[in-house]
């Protein structure tokens, strides 16, 4: 077996917000198809260092590579140009508009002839790609042609990452996906995760739930004030080993 | 209503019309009720259905329905335009004035569209790219512009109008429909095709679903922003220029008020004053409805102090319905 390719890697991270230091040279990777799990109390800096990531912030120092290529975002548009999607916890969703419209919002599809000429969308090849998309996800989704304000959380979370596998993203980054859920919703997000690994992205989500993350994580890093701890490797929720280490890093 | 909460189990297939939303849909509502009303305004009086009070309530709402296309944008995309009444005034004088320096009519009515350029660019700047709060900003603008108005008409109504121009608005060319009603239908099923159907209109739907969603989305929010207010400001100017070609003169206290009554009728068609929710058609409807009630007032004598106890009272009921319809749906 070949070793796996890193997708992500990034080396000695440093970010400073004023006088405060949040990054102190943290080192990540990110293999392909990978599930990684993000953890850390809080104010340890993972929300931070998936910003860098995601263009959001601009590491001080530090690089950032993707597929090996060495890369600097300005901006989450570059980022995204560079297939790293991510899905925020507010989920940036247009409660006043349809599935269609929300995975398609700023890329509508222009139709054919006159169409084309007079800028006219196509509704039913939107709605027919979103319909494909979302009914890939491990969440039914009532109706495309419905406004997403009626949903649950779990079917928003759905509308999100159907986004990101529609685009042809590679990385896919979840911060806190399941914070505002109960238990039915949580286990849905943790479906749609693996969904996502089985559309060959990879992707790092951050949550506290160490059941959780044992459930649908490979491997996990761990956060410590603006460091990193250390990183261990997961197989399934039996593994007690792998759990006990994680908590050991937590404390 | 919780539509989906019944079926969340099926897969997500369109399965067919959704007629139950059709149905609760504001333009069919206020569809129905102007049906109504038009029924009940003909049993009420034998004039309402007679050609001359028809033809004067499509050209006296023509204005009103201009300025709401442009409102139905702004309040779509999440803001308000208050100034929308001041902008028909401050056009209609710009074009006097330009009557008065012997200007051509191509150029008049280019000068009073400039003017609402003006107007648009700065409310849309202010509030799109300094930041400033939409409905302090435009009732500053409408304030000013107003003085405007009055500063450069003397206060005095001009009337130096060329024929030519009054016979642009008062004729007729098409089928003898009245040109002011077919420019206003041609402007409302342009507008509405193209907020529902064009890639760039469409995004003002986006923009007032969510800024941050569609700034993520990679919509340039400020001027896209900045542009609704444009295009409403220079669609009240249009008006403007309707009100100078009708009346043949322009008063300096022109459409006074008009933006409440319009903003009151595009609420009615079905707008939401927090934004993402609207249409052109809604709000034509809205406006259509509204004259309607005013007209039976006037046909049976009521005394023109009641509109505005009619208007409120329809606002009102058409708020109150959404919220009842809307119960249970999450904010
Ligand atoms: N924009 C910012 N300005 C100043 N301080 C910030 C900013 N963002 C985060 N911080 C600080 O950086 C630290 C790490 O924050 P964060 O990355 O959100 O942690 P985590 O996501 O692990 O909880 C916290 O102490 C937080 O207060
Ligand atoms: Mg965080």
């Amino acid at each position: 077996m070949t070793a796996p390719n890193k997708v992500v890697e990034m080396t000695g991270i440093e970010k400073r917000f004023g006088p405060v230091e949040v990054l102190r040279g943290v080192d990540f990777e990110l293999y392909e198809n990978e599930v990684l799990a993000l953890l850390g109390d809080n104010g340890a800096g993972k929300s931070t260092l998936i910003k860098t990531l995601s263009g959001y912030y601009q590491p001080d120092a530090g690089q950032i590579r993707i597929g090996g290529q060495a890369v600097s975002f300005g901006t989450p548009h570059e980022a995204r140009d560079h297939g790293i999607e991510t899905i925020y916890q507010d989920l940036a969703l247009f409660d006043n508009l349809d599935v269609a419209a929300n995975v398609f919002a700023g890329k509508e599809k222009v139709g054919g002839g006159w169409r084309k000429m007079l800028g006219f969308v196509d509704r039913n090849a939107m709605r027919n790609e979103a319909r494909e998309a979302v009914s890939q996800m491990a969440i039914n989704i009532p109706r495309i042609d419905q406004e997403v304000s009626a949903f649950s959380g779990g079917q928003r979370q759905c509308v999100a990452i159907a986004k990101s596998v529609m685009w042809g993203r590679k990385v896919v980054i979840m911060d806190e996906p399941t914070a505002a859920l109960g238990v039915r919703e949580t286990g849905k997000v943790l479906d749609l995760i693996r969904t996502l690994k089985s559309h060959n992205l990879s992707v790092i989500v951050i949550m506290h739930n160490i059941e959780h993350v044992m459930e649908v994580a490979e491997r996990a890093i761990v956060m410590r004030s603006g460091t990193r701890r250390g990183t261990v490797n997961l197989n399934g929720p039996q593994d007690r080993e792998s759990h006990d280490e994680i908590v050991k890093m937590l404390m | 209503m919780t539509l989906s909460q019944t079926n969340t189990d099926r897969l997500g297939d369109a399965g067919g019309f959704d007629f139950k939303r059709l149905l609760l849909s504001r333009e069919l509502i206020v569809g129905v009720m102007i049906l109504i009303t038009a029924i009940a305004a003909t049993m009420l009086s034998p004039y309402f259905l007679t050609a001359a009070n028809i033809k004067n309530v499509v050209i006296g709402m023509s204005i009103e329905m201009i300025v709401a296309i442009g409102l139905t944008i702004v309040l779509l995309s999440g803001g308000i335009d208050l100034s929308v009444g001041s902008v028909v005034a401050l056009s209609a004088v710009v074009i006097a004035l330009a009557f008065n320096a012997g200007l051509s009519i191509p150029i008049a009515i280019a000068a009073g569209l400039c003017a609402g350029v003006v107007v648009g660019v700065v409310n849309g700047y202010l509030i799109a790219y300094v930041g400033l709060n939409p409905l302090i900003t435009t009732l500053g603008t409408m304030t000013i512009f107003r003085s405007a108005v009055y500063i450069l008409s003397g206060g005095y109504a001009m009337s130096s109008i060329p024929g030519s121009f009054k016979a642009l608005a008062n004729g007729d060319l098409l089928f003898g429909l009245p040109n002011l009603v077919v420019l206003v239908v041609v402007l409302i099923v342009l507008f509405h095709m193209a907020m529902w159907q064009n890639v760039w209109f469409r995004k003002f739907a986006f923009l007032g679903g969510s800024e941050m969603a569609a700034l993520r989305a990679g919509i340039n929010v400020k001027r896209l922003k900045l542009m609704g207010y444009v295009i409403c400001s220079v669609l009240a100017a249009l008006g403007g220029v309707v009100v100078v070609a009708r009346l043949g003169s322009a008063f300096p206290n022109t459409a006074t008020g008009m933006e409440l009554r319009v903003i009151t009728a595009v609420i009615v068609g079905g707008c939401s004053i927090y934004g993402g929710r609207g249409t052109v058609l809604g709000a034509a409807l809205g406006v259509l409805f509204l004259a309607l009630v005013n007209n039976i007032l006037v046909l049976n004598a009521v005394s023109v102090y009641w509109q505005g106890v009619a208007s409120g009272c329809v606002l009102i009921l058409a708020v109150l319905s959404d919220a009842i319809i809307n119960r249970g749906k999450r904010s």
